[in-house]
C-alpha cells in the first residue's frame, strides 16, 4: 500500500496487538487509553479488551494487513 | 459483528434519514435497507468530459451551454488552491510549489517531483486561471443576485458560479435534472444551518446570568493568553502547568454553564426539523440517480465533508456536538447508513475504505475516472497526505487496485463498495 494514513492505521494496530503479550497484557486491557477512545466514540465496543474488539470489528482485509505487519515485526525482535 | 454480509439487518423501515429524538449513539435510527438484488457491473465506458476551456471559443451568455457551465463549475472546484497559483508578477512556478509542499509533508526525495507531476500541475494552474477569468465575466441577473459578505477566493467565484448553475437556462434533460439537484442541494444547505442555529439556544430566558458568565469566561481567558506566554518562556515549565490546567478547567466549566443556561424553542427546532426533513428526503431520491454528475451533486451535499473529494468520514463533523445546546443528531449522513448496513461499528477504518468505495461507485456509473480525472489529479499533485507519481500515469481504478491500496485493503473496499451499491445502483 501507498495509502499513508492505512500504513499509520495498520501500523498502530499491529503495534497494540503485540503489546499484548507484554506486561501481562495490560495495555489491551478495557480500561487501556485505546480502548477507552473507542468506547467514547463508540460505546458498543467498552468494556472490550482490544483482542476482543479486534476480532469482533476489525475488517478480514484489515486483520490481514496487521498480521503482515506484526509477523515482519516478530522477525525483527532479537532472540 | 463484521461480517461478509452473512448478517444484514432486517429492518423494514425505508425512511431514510429519519428524523428520531432518539441518540444516534443509542443506535436506535432507521436506516436504508437495500434489497439484495443480482448485482451486474456495468460495461464501464467513462465519459471524457472536455474541460479545457481553450477549446470553447466564445463565453458570452448566448452560447455557453448549461452544460459547458457545469463542467467549469467541476474544474473550478478542484482550484482549491487558485491563491498560490495566482503569483503578482510572476509565472507559477510547478516545480517550487511542488518541492515545497513535500519538503512540508516530508516526502522529499531527490528524484521528486517527476516530470509528469510538474507539468500536471501546471496545466491544472493555467486551465484554474482561465476559468476564473471566463466566469467573473459572467454576469448574474440582478433579480437572481443575492448579497451577503465579499469572499476570498476560491469561495468568491465558487458562490459566483454556483449562482450562475441556479439562474442559467437549460432546454436538456441532463440540464434540467441536474439543476433541480443543484437547487435542491441549496435548499437543503439552508435548512440544515437553520436547524444548526435553532440547536444552538437562546439567550432570551437567562440573559443576566449569560452575561455574567459571558464576562468572567472574557476574563478567564485575557488570563490564560497572559498565562501562556508566561509559561511558553519559563525555564521550569512544570511549576506553572498546574495553575495552568486549574484556569483551563474554569473556562471548560463556564464555557459548559453557559450552554446550560441557553434554552432551545421546541416548536421551533421542530418545525425546522420538519422543513429539513422534506428537502432530505427529496435530495437522498437523487442518490439512486444513474448518473454520475447528480449523484455527485446530491451526495457531496447530503455527506457534508467531502467524501467525494477525499476527507476522510468523519461522524458529527459538522453537527456540532460541542457547539450546539443540542446536537443535531437527527440527521444520518449516507455514509452513515452504509456503515448501518453492513453492521459496522469502527469509524475509523471505515475512513480507510468508504472514500475509495464512492470514487469507484462513480466510475461505474460512467464519471471520468481517467488519468486527467479530479481524483487522478488529486493523487498526483494535490493529496494532503502525500502525492503519488503513478497517479499520474494510471487511470483511476488501476491506480487504486495496483498502486495505492494494499490487495486486502481493495478486497475491503470491494465489500464496501458492493454495499453502496446495494443501496443506490438501480
Amino acid at each position: 500500500t501507498e495509502d499513508n494514513a492505512y500504513i499509520r492505521l495498520i501500523d498502530q494496530l499491529a503495534l497494540e496487538s503485540m503489546a499484548c503479550s507484554f506486561n501481562n497484557g495490560v495495555t489491551c486491557q478495557p480500561k487501556n487509553y485505546n480502548m477507552l477512545d473507542r468506547c467514547k466514540q463508540v460505546p458498543e465496543v467498552c468494556g472490550l479488551s482490544f483482542n476482543q474488539w479486534f476480532d469482533t470489528y476489525v475488517s478480514m482485509g484489515i486483520k490481514a494487513d496487521v498480521k503482515i505487519l506484526s509477523d515482519y515485526y516478530q522477525q525483527l525482535q532479537p532472540r | 459483528m463484521w461480517l461478509l454480509f452473512a448478517d444484514k439487518k432486517t429492518n423494514t423501515n425505508t425512511n431514510i434519514n429519519l428524523i428520531t429524538q432518539e441518540p444516534r449513539l443509542a443506535s436506535n435510527h432507521a436506516a436504508i435497507q437495500p434489497e439484495l438484488k443480482q448485482y451486474s457491473p456495468p460495461q464501464i465506458t467513462p465519459v471524457k468530459h472536455e474541460v479545457k476551456v481553450s477549446a470553447f471559443e466564445s463565453n458570452s451568455p448566448s452560447s455557453l451551454s448549461y452544460m459547458t457551465l457545469y463542467r467549469w463549475s467541476r474544474a473550478w472546484r478542484t482550484c482549491k488552491n487558485i491563491k498560490d497559483y495566482q503569483q503578482q508578477d510572476q509565472w507559477f512556478d510547478a516545480s517550487q510549489y511542488l518541492i515545497s509542499k513535500m519538503q512540508q509533508n516530508g516526502t522529499l526525495t531527490p528524484n521528486l517531483p517527476t516530470s509528469t507531476q510538474i507539468e500536471a500541475l501546471q496545466s491544472h494552474a493555467s486551465e484554474c486561471l482561465e476559468i476564473q477569468s471566463k466566469l467573473a465575466k459572467i454576469d448574474i441577473p440582478p433579480s437572481s443576485q443575492q448579497l451577503g459578505p465579499v469572499l476570498s477566493e476560491p469561495f468568491h467565484t465558487t458562490k459566483h458560479v454556483m449562482q450562475l448553475l441556479r439562474t442559467y437556462k437549460t432546454t436538456t434533460e441532463k440540464g434540467s435534472r441536474l439543476k433541480q439537484v443543484i437547487d435542491l442541494s441549496h435548499q437543503w444547505v439552508q435548512l440544515f444551518q437553520a436547524v444548526i442555529e435553532v440547536s444552538k439556544g437562546n439567550e432570551s430566558t437567562n440573559e443576566v446570568h449569560i452575561e455574567i458568565i459571558t464576562d468572567e469566561l472574557k476574563q478567564l481567558r485575557m488570563k490564560q493568553a497572559m498565562m501562556h506566554s508566561k509559561v511558553s518562556s519559563a525555564e521550569n515549565k512544570e511549576q506553572h502547568m498546574s495553575d495552568y490546567m486549574a484556569l483551563y478547567m474554569s473556562i471548560e466549566k463556564n464555557k459548559k454553564d453557559l450552554q446550560d443556561l441557553m434554552v432551545i424553542d421546541e416548536a421551533e427546532r421542530s418545525q425546522a426539523l420538519a422543513d429539513f426533513s422534506v428537502i432530505n428526503k427529496q435530495l437522498f431520491e437523487f442518490l439512486q440517480s444513474p448518473d454520475p454528475d447528480i449523484f455527485y451533486e446530491a451526495h457531496v451535499t447530503l455527506e457534508q465533508n467531502n467524501t467525494l473529494s477525499y476527507f476522510n468520514f468523519s461522524p458529527h463533523k459538522n453537527l456540532g456536538m460541542r457547539a450546539l445546546k443540542r446536537p443535531f443528531i437527527e440527521y444520518v449522513f449516507p455514509e452513515q447508513i452504509i456503515m448501518d448496513t453492513l453492521g459496522l461499528n469502527n469509524p475509523d477504518w471505515f475512513n480507510h475504505l468508504i472514500p475509495y468505495a464512492m470514487q469507484m461507485y462513480l466510475c461505474e456509473l460512467g464519471a471520468d475516472c481517467g488519468i486527467d480525472s479530479e481524483w487522478g489529479k488529486y493523487h498526483c499533485f494535490q493529496s494532503y497526505t502525500g502525492f503519488n507519481t503513478t497517479s499520474c500515469e494510471l487511470d483511476l481504478l488501476s491506480f487504486y487496485q495496483d498502486q495505492l491500496l494494499s490487495p486486502n485493503q481493495h478486497e475491503d473496499v470491494q465489500t464496501v463498495l458492493s454495499a453502496v451499491r446495494d443501496l443506490y445502483a438501480h
